[in-house]
């Protein structure tokens, strides 16, 4: 299910993010030499609770989304990159598909919920120059697999 | 065979809920439970003491207790067949009777409305699994709370027996 779960992310954020700005997805390379501003979109962490044998598995994810930003864009763009990013995530509740099969069949529903912003620019060791701007944002799932219903 | 040192937990087990409709019960298996589920089977003892003594005193077996049982589990839909007679039954219709359910009781006309619920445990090394039935369980509570994850459907009655039977399958 994780990679379903992760391409129907992907799917999703690239129709939806509203910004002209590079998003790189697990496994891609960008040589970010040539951007002032990029995005990475992580499915990171998912859990699986324990649970009844015949019961389908409440499983709790974890996505993430690093806004990169160089000092030569506004100061402003790593912050305008994460809101925007929130917004197309925050609260979202997505189809899972089945991208590789006929008709892509949904399999499942995921539940995004509210999301928390971090900063993780470093500015002591490069005094000198200005860092590259990092926000983070993570945003809490929850996975509905379709079940059978007796 | 040898005694089973292999415990059980909620993985093993699987609660069923079913009415006496006829031919064919109404039968519920509760996929979303928290995995919570609780009885207690209760006995009372008549003290009887000799002057106040216990040591020259004796005891008698006092009235059946009925069995005290709950579980919890995440809140879906309430009402699924009662709104239209082709969906499948939902939980909380099932355990509320509601009009529609077509929902019949385990005890005769007249008495309290009751389900039989099946609570299998499965031995994880397939050998020595286990169902337990409560014939004739009524509702005492159903709370409904709201949660992040999830909103909750919490049961609380009692199975008008002194001990739900207990069978290897």
């Amino acid at each position: 299910m994780s990679s379903h779960l992760l391409h129907s992310l992907i799917h999703y954020w690239a129709d939806a993010f509203p910004l002209d700005v590079p998003t790189l997805y697990p496994g891609m390379v960008l040589n970010t030499e040539d951007h002032a501003a990029w995005l990475e979109l992580w499915l990171d962490a998912w859990t699986d609770p324990p649970h009844r044998h015949a019961s389908p598995p409440p499983t709790s994810c974890l996505a993430t989304v690093h806004c990169f930003t160089r000092p030569s864009a506004s100061l402003t763009q790593c912050h305008t990159l994460a809101d925007a990013a929130s917004t197309t995530l925050a609260r979202q509740f997505l189809p899972i598909r089945d991208f590789s099969a006929s008709g892509t069949p949904v399999l499942g529903h995921l539940s995004l919920y509210e999301p928390e912003t971090r900063s993780l620019t470093r500015t002591a060791s490069r005094a000198v120059e200005l860092p590259l701007q990092h926000l983070v944002i993570t945003i809490p799932g929850r996975v509905h697999p379709l079940m059978e219903t007796a | 065979m040898s005694v089973s040192t292999i415990t059980r937990n909620l993985r093993d087990g699987e609660l069923v809920i079913r009415d006496a409709a006829t031919p064919t019960p109404n039968v519920l298996t509760v996929v979303l439970d928290e995995g919570d589920l609780s009885w207690t089977v209760r006995s009372s003892t008549i003290e009887i003491l000799d002057r106040g003594s216990i040591a020259a005193g004796h005891t008698r077996p006092g009235d059946d207790e009925s069995t005290v049982l709950s579980f919890t589990a995440r809140w879906t839909q309430l009402i699924g067949h009662a709104a239209s007679p082709a969906d499948p039954l939902q939980l909380y219709e099932f355990l509320m009777f509601l009009s529609g359910t077509d929902a019949v009781s385990t005890s005769p006309a007249g008495e309290q409305n009751t389900l039989q619920f099946e609570f299998t445990v499965l031995d994880p090394a397939g050998v020595a699994s286990e169902k337990i039935t409560f014939s004739r369980v009524y509702r005492e509570s159903l709370s409904l709370s709201e949660g992040d994850a999830s909103n909750l459907i919490a049961f609380s009655g009692r199975s008008f027996e002194t001990a739900p039977a207990v069978t290897r399958i």
